[in-house]
Protein backbone atom coordinates (compact mmCIF):
# COMPACT_ATOMS: atom_id res chain seq x y z
CA UNK A 1 0.00 0.00 0.00
CA UNK A 2 1.08 3.47 -0.47
CA UNK A 3 2.29 6.06 2.11
CA UNK A 4 -0.84 8.40 1.42
CA UNK A 5 -2.85 5.15 1.37
CA UNK A 6 -1.41 3.99 4.94
CA UNK A 7 -2.06 7.47 5.84
CA UNK A 8 -5.36 7.79 4.80
CA UNK A 9 -6.42 4.95 6.71
CA UNK A 10 -5.03 6.20 9.70
CA UNK A 11 -7.09 9.22 9.40
CA UNK A 12 -10.21 7.07 8.39
CA UNK A 13 -9.72 4.90 11.69
CA UNK A 14 -9.74 7.69 13.74
CA UNK A 15 -12.40 9.40 12.30
CA UNK A 16 -15.08 7.50 14.94
CA UNK A 17 -13.29 9.74 17.84
CA UNK A 18 -14.04 13.24 16.35
CA UNK A 19 -17.42 13.28 17.68
CA UNK A 20 -15.88 12.79 21.17
CA UNK A 21 -13.31 14.45 20.55
CA UNK A 22 -14.29 18.35 19.29
CA UNK A 23 -16.81 18.80 21.93
CA UNK A 24 -14.03 18.52 24.29
CA UNK A 25 -11.81 20.74 22.11
CA UNK A 26 -15.20 23.39 22.15
CA UNK A 27 -15.19 23.33 25.63
CA UNK A 28 -12.04 23.62 26.47
CA UNK A 29 -12.08 27.05 24.46
CA UNK A 30 -15.15 28.38 26.45
CA UNK A 31 -13.94 27.52 29.17
CA UNK A 32 -10.27 28.40 28.82
CA UNK A 33 -11.57 32.38 27.84
CA UNK A 34 -14.02 32.13 30.91
CA UNK A 35 -11.07 31.41 33.05
CA UNK A 36 -8.89 34.37 32.13
CA UNK A 37 -7.21 33.53 28.88
CA UNK A 38 -7.16 35.09 25.40
CA UNK A 39 -8.45 33.30 22.59
CA UNK A 40 -4.84 32.94 21.07
CA UNK A 41 -3.55 31.70 24.19
CA UNK A 42 -6.23 28.75 24.19
CA UNK A 43 -5.62 28.04 20.63
CA UNK A 44 -1.86 28.26 21.67
CA UNK A 45 -2.33 25.81 24.35
CA UNK A 46 -4.01 23.63 22.18
CA UNK A 47 -0.82 23.47 19.60
CA UNK A 48 1.73 23.72 21.95
CA UNK A 49 0.45 21.55 24.80
CA UNK A 50 -1.70 19.34 23.02
CA UNK A 51 -3.36 17.02 25.86
CA UNK A 52 -6.78 17.25 26.61
CA UNK A 53 -7.04 16.90 30.25
CA UNK A 54 -4.52 18.60 31.37
CA UNK A 55 -5.15 21.46 29.55
CA UNK A 56 -8.45 21.42 31.31
CA UNK A 57 -6.48 21.28 34.68
CA UNK A 58 -4.41 23.86 33.33
CA UNK A 59 -7.63 26.63 32.26
CA UNK A 60 -9.12 25.46 35.86
CA UNK A 61 -5.56 26.57 38.04
CA UNK A 62 -4.92 29.95 35.76
CA UNK A 63 -8.41 30.80 36.83
CA UNK A 64 -7.30 30.10 40.48
CA UNK A 65 -4.09 31.97 40.35
CA UNK A 66 -2.17 28.62 40.28
CA UNK A 67 1.51 29.87 40.37
CA UNK A 68 3.20 28.48 37.06
CA UNK A 69 5.31 26.31 38.32
CA UNK A 70 2.74 23.99 40.00
CA UNK A 71 0.70 24.25 36.79
CA UNK A 72 3.89 22.97 35.07
CA UNK A 73 4.67 20.01 37.51
CA UNK A 74 0.61 19.26 37.40
CA UNK A 75 0.81 19.06 33.39
CA UNK A 76 3.72 16.71 33.84
CA UNK A 77 2.22 14.24 36.27
CA UNK A 78 -0.62 14.22 34.51
CA UNK A 79 0.95 13.78 31.28
CA UNK A 80 3.14 10.90 32.65
CA UNK A 81 1.00 8.48 30.73
CA UNK A 82 2.44 9.16 27.58
CA UNK A 83 6.27 8.22 29.10
CA UNK A 84 4.55 4.35 28.76
CA UNK A 85 3.13 5.49 25.91
CA UNK A 86 5.76 5.71 23.62
CA UNK A 87 7.88 3.22 25.73
CA UNK A 88 5.93 0.68 24.31
CA UNK A 89 6.49 1.75 20.40
CA UNK A 90 10.15 2.74 21.48
CA UNK A 91 11.26 -0.46 19.76
CA UNK A 92 9.22 -0.02 17.22
CA UNK A 93 9.70 3.76 15.90
CA UNK A 94 13.90 2.85 16.31
CA UNK A 95 14.64 2.43 12.46
CA UNK A 96 13.07 6.06 11.59
CA UNK A 97 14.92 9.16 11.32
CA UNK A 98 15.39 11.61 14.42
CA UNK A 99 12.58 13.56 12.71
CA UNK A 100 10.01 11.35 12.11
CA UNK A 101 10.54 10.35 15.69
CA UNK A 102 9.89 13.90 16.88
CA UNK A 103 7.01 14.25 14.91
CA UNK A 104 5.52 11.09 16.22
CA UNK A 105 6.38 12.21 19.36
CA UNK A 106 4.54 15.29 18.90
CA UNK A 107 1.29 13.27 17.60
CA UNK A 108 1.45 11.27 20.78
CA UNK A 109 -2.32 11.30 22.32
CA UNK A 110 -4.49 9.02 23.92
CA UNK A 111 -6.69 8.32 21.04
CA UNK A 112 -3.91 8.64 18.80
CA UNK A 113 -2.25 6.28 20.88
CA UNK A 114 -5.32 3.90 21.01
CA UNK A 115 -5.69 3.51 17.21
CA UNK A 116 -2.16 3.50 16.59
CA UNK A 117 -1.13 0.53 18.87
CA UNK A 118 -4.23 -1.54 17.95
CA UNK A 119 -2.98 -1.38 14.39
CA UNK A 120 0.96 -2.19 15.73
CA UNK A 121 -0.11 -5.21 16.92
CA UNK A 122 -1.82 -7.04 14.34
CA UNK A 123 1.85 -6.76 13.22
CA UNK A 124 1.16 -6.66 9.87
CA UNK A 125 3.08 -2.98 8.94
CA UNK A 126 7.10 -2.31 9.21
CA UNK A 127 8.16 1.20 10.96
CA UNK A 128 7.68 3.41 8.39
CA UNK A 129 4.48 2.02 6.86
CA UNK A 130 3.41 2.45 10.87
CA UNK A 131 4.85 6.02 10.87
CA UNK A 132 2.46 7.35 7.71
CA UNK A 133 -0.74 5.53 9.58
CA UNK A 134 0.71 7.52 12.78
CA UNK A 135 0.85 11.01 11.25
CA UNK A 136 -2.77 10.14 9.27
CA UNK A 137 -4.11 9.43 12.76
CA UNK A 138 -2.32 12.36 14.16
CA UNK A 139 -3.20 14.60 11.44
CA UNK A 140 -7.66 13.79 11.90
CA UNK A 141 -7.54 14.22 15.60
CA UNK A 142 -4.57 17.40 15.84
CA UNK A 143 -6.64 19.22 13.53
CA UNK A 144 -9.77 19.04 15.12
CA UNK A 145 -8.34 19.99 18.39
CA UNK A 146 -7.26 23.52 17.03
CA UNK A 147 -9.95 23.77 14.94
CA UNK A 148 -12.53 22.78 17.93
CA UNK A 149 -10.86 25.02 20.32
CA UNK A 150 -10.81 27.84 17.93
CA UNK A 151 -14.67 27.50 17.61
CA UNK A 152 -15.07 27.03 21.97
CA UNK A 153 -13.02 30.38 21.70
CA UNK A 154 -14.75 32.27 18.82
CA UNK A 155 -18.39 30.79 19.97
CA UNK A 156 -18.40 30.00 23.51
CA UNK A 157 -20.53 28.12 25.53
CA UNK A 158 -23.82 27.59 23.18
CA UNK A 159 -24.30 23.78 23.12
CA UNK A 160 -26.50 22.69 26.40
CA UNK A 161 -24.26 21.04 29.02
CA UNK A 162 -26.16 17.83 28.63
CA UNK A 163 -25.53 17.42 24.99
CA UNK A 164 -21.69 18.05 25.37
CA UNK A 165 -21.95 15.48 28.44
CA UNK A 166 -23.59 13.07 25.42
CA UNK A 167 -21.02 13.61 23.16
CA UNK A 168 -18.29 13.32 25.65
CA UNK A 169 -19.51 9.90 26.66
CA UNK A 170 -19.02 8.60 23.25
CA UNK A 171 -14.56 9.40 24.78
CA UNK A 172 -15.09 5.41 26.87
CA UNK A 173 -17.11 4.05 24.68
CA UNK A 174 -14.78 4.13 21.99
CA UNK A 175 -12.01 2.82 24.22
CA UNK A 176 -14.33 -0.42 25.75
CA UNK A 177 -14.43 -0.98 21.64
CA UNK A 178 -10.74 -1.05 21.53
CA UNK A 179 -9.84 -2.65 24.64
CA UNK A 180 -12.70 -5.66 24.87
CA UNK A 181 -11.09 -7.61 21.94
CA UNK A 182 -7.88 -7.26 22.97
CA UNK A 183 -8.34 -9.22 26.20
CA UNK A 184 -7.65 -12.30 24.64
CA UNK A 185 -5.29 -13.97 27.50
CA UNK A 186 -6.17 -14.23 31.10
CA UNK A 187 -3.06 -11.92 31.93
CA UNK A 188 -4.15 -9.50 29.64
CA UNK A 189 -8.26 -9.42 31.23
CA UNK A 190 -6.80 -9.72 34.97
CA UNK A 191 -4.12 -6.51 33.65
CA UNK A 192 -7.79 -4.84 32.51
CA UNK A 193 -9.82 -5.60 35.55
CA UNK A 194 -7.32 -4.74 38.09
CA UNK A 195 -6.57 -1.37 36.06
CA UNK A 196 -10.33 -0.92 35.75
CA UNK A 197 -11.07 -1.55 39.46
CA UNK A 198 -8.55 0.20 40.77
CA UNK A 199 -9.19 3.10 38.91
CA UNK A 200 -12.94 3.70 39.99
CA UNK A 201 -11.28 3.38 43.87
CA UNK A 202 -8.41 6.01 43.42
CA UNK A 203 -10.72 8.30 41.47
CA UNK A 204 -10.92 10.90 43.89
CA UNK A 205 -7.07 11.29 43.82
CA UNK A 206 -6.25 14.68 42.96
CA UNK A 207 -4.44 15.50 39.70
CA UNK A 208 -5.49 12.90 37.99
CA UNK A 209 -3.08 10.86 40.19
CA UNK A 210 -5.79 7.98 40.48
CA UNK A 211 -4.95 7.34 36.38
CA UNK A 212 -1.59 6.52 36.89
CA UNK A 213 -1.92 4.21 40.29
CA UNK A 214 -4.79 2.44 38.64
CA UNK A 215 -2.43 2.22 35.30
CA UNK A 216 0.74 0.69 37.23
CA UNK A 217 -1.84 -1.58 39.12
CA UNK A 218 -3.29 -3.09 36.11
CA UNK A 219 0.48 -3.66 34.70
CA UNK A 220 1.56 -5.35 37.85
CA UNK A 221 -1.62 -7.51 37.85
CA UNK A 222 -0.90 -8.68 34.07
CA UNK A 223 2.46 -9.63 34.70
CA UNK A 224 2.06 -11.49 37.76
CA UNK A 225 -0.54 -13.06 36.13
CA UNK A 226 1.41 -14.36 33.79
CA UNK A 227 4.40 -15.73 35.92
CA UNK A 228 1.29 -17.70 37.47
CA UNK A 229 0.78 -19.61 34.02
CA UNK A 230 4.07 -19.71 32.43
CA UNK A 231 6.74 -19.39 34.87
CA UNK A 232 10.41 -19.58 33.06
CA UNK A 233 13.61 -19.15 34.48
CA UNK A 234 14.23 -15.72 33.00
CA UNK A 235 10.93 -14.71 34.82
CA UNK A 236 11.67 -16.09 38.20
CA UNK A 237 15.28 -14.12 37.74
CA UNK A 238 13.20 -11.09 37.15
CA UNK B 1 3.45 34.83 32.63
CA UNK B 2 0.41 32.34 31.14
CA UNK B 3 2.64 32.08 27.57
CA UNK B 4 5.34 31.09 30.11
CA UNK B 5 3.67 28.85 31.49
CA UNK B 6 1.87 27.63 28.40
CA UNK B 7 5.60 26.72 27.06
CA UNK B 8 6.78 25.04 30.27
CA UNK B 9 3.90 22.67 29.99
CA UNK B 10 4.27 21.93 26.43
CA UNK B 11 8.16 21.15 26.85
CA UNK B 12 7.10 18.49 29.82
CA UNK B 13 4.32 17.33 28.13
CA UNK B 14 6.74 16.68 24.52
CA UNK B 15 9.30 15.44 27.14
CA UNK B 16 7.76 12.83 28.20
CA UNK B 17 6.94 12.00 24.70
CA UNK B 18 9.90 12.31 22.71
CA UNK B 19 12.39 10.48 25.53
CA UNK B 20 11.63 7.10 25.03
CA UNK B 21 12.04 7.46 21.28
CA UNK B 22 15.24 9.04 21.40
CA UNK B 23 17.10 7.76 24.30
CA UNK B 24 15.88 4.57 25.62
CA UNK B 25 16.76 1.72 23.78
CA UNK B 26 15.19 -1.54 24.53
CA UNK B 27 18.04 -3.19 25.41
CA UNK B 28 18.47 -0.60 28.13
CA UNK B 29 15.27 -2.07 30.08
CA UNK B 30 14.55 -5.33 32.23
CA UNK B 31 13.17 -7.63 30.65
CA UNK B 32 10.06 -7.53 32.98
CA UNK B 33 9.56 -3.47 32.03
CA UNK B 34 9.35 -4.81 28.50
CA UNK B 35 6.89 -7.66 29.28
CA UNK B 36 5.07 -4.79 31.08
CA UNK B 37 5.05 -2.37 28.43
CA UNK B 38 2.83 -4.87 26.67
CA UNK B 39 -0.02 -4.36 29.05
CA UNK B 40 0.28 -0.36 28.82
CA UNK B 41 -2.26 0.27 26.54
CA UNK B 42 -5.39 -2.32 28.24
CA UNK B 43 -4.39 -1.35 31.44
CA UNK B 44 -4.61 2.82 30.68
CA UNK B 45 -7.35 2.59 29.00
CA UNK B 46 -9.50 0.39 31.51
CA UNK B 47 -8.01 3.21 33.97
CA UNK B 48 -9.55 5.92 32.13
CA UNK B 49 -12.78 4.06 31.34
CA UNK B 50 -13.69 2.39 34.26
CA UNK B 51 -14.19 5.59 36.43
CA UNK B 52 -16.20 7.32 33.35
CA UNK B 53 -18.72 4.25 33.57
CA UNK B 54 -18.53 3.99 37.88
CA UNK B 55 -17.54 7.50 39.36
CA UNK B 56 -16.64 8.76 42.54
CA UNK B 57 -16.19 12.25 43.93
CA UNK B 58 -15.22 11.07 47.49
CA UNK B 59 -13.33 8.20 48.43
CA UNK B 60 -15.57 5.43 49.21
CA UNK B 61 -18.90 6.98 47.71
CA UNK B 62 -19.77 5.54 43.76
CA UNK B 63 -22.25 7.53 41.70
CA UNK B 64 -24.77 4.47 40.61
CA UNK B 65 -26.57 5.92 37.43
CA UNK B 66 -27.36 5.51 33.78
CA UNK B 67 -23.44 5.38 32.99
CA UNK B 68 -23.11 2.10 34.68
CA UNK B 69 -25.66 0.19 32.76
CA UNK B 70 -24.99 2.00 29.38
CA UNK B 71 -21.04 1.01 30.32
CA UNK B 72 -21.92 -2.87 30.53
CA UNK B 73 -24.54 -2.33 27.52
CA UNK B 74 -21.07 -0.85 25.61
CA UNK B 75 -19.22 -4.03 26.98
CA UNK B 76 -21.57 -6.86 26.00
CA UNK B 77 -21.70 -5.02 22.56
CA UNK B 78 -18.22 -4.63 22.39
CA UNK B 79 -17.37 -8.27 22.83
CA UNK B 80 -20.37 -9.28 20.31
CA UNK B 81 -20.12 -7.34 17.59
CA UNK B 82 -15.93 -5.98 17.75
CA UNK B 83 -17.90 -3.30 16.16
CA UNK B 84 -16.62 0.26 17.41
CA UNK B 85 -19.38 2.39 15.82
CA UNK B 86 -22.20 -0.17 16.94
CA UNK B 87 -20.79 -0.32 20.66
CA UNK B 88 -20.89 3.64 20.93
CA UNK B 89 -24.89 3.26 19.35
CA UNK B 90 -25.61 0.75 22.01
CA UNK B 91 -23.52 2.84 24.96
CA UNK B 92 -25.46 6.03 23.69
CA UNK B 93 -28.77 4.07 23.31
CA UNK B 94 -28.72 2.65 26.70
CA UNK B 95 -28.05 6.37 28.28
CA UNK B 96 -30.31 8.03 26.79
CA UNK B 97 -33.18 5.82 27.26
CA UNK B 98 -32.42 5.73 31.12
CA UNK B 99 -31.69 8.86 31.93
Amino acid sequence: MSKWGLCWQGYRATTPLMVGVAPFGFVFGAIATGNGMSGAEAVGMSIIVLAGSSQFIAAQLLGDHTPALIIILTTFVVNLRHFLYSASLASFVRPLSKGWRALLAYMMVDEVYAIVITRHLKRDLTASELAWFFVGSGFCLISLWWTSTFVGVMIGNILPANTVDLLSFTLPLIFTAIVIPALKTRPMLFAALSAGITGIICAPMPNKLGLLVAAAVGIAAGLWSESQIAPTPSQEAA
Amino acid sequence: MIWLTILGMGVVTYGVRVLPFTFLREEMLPNWVRRGLNYVPVAVLSAIIAPEYLPSEKWGHFTLDAHLLAGIAAIVAARVTKNTILTIFVGVAVLLILR
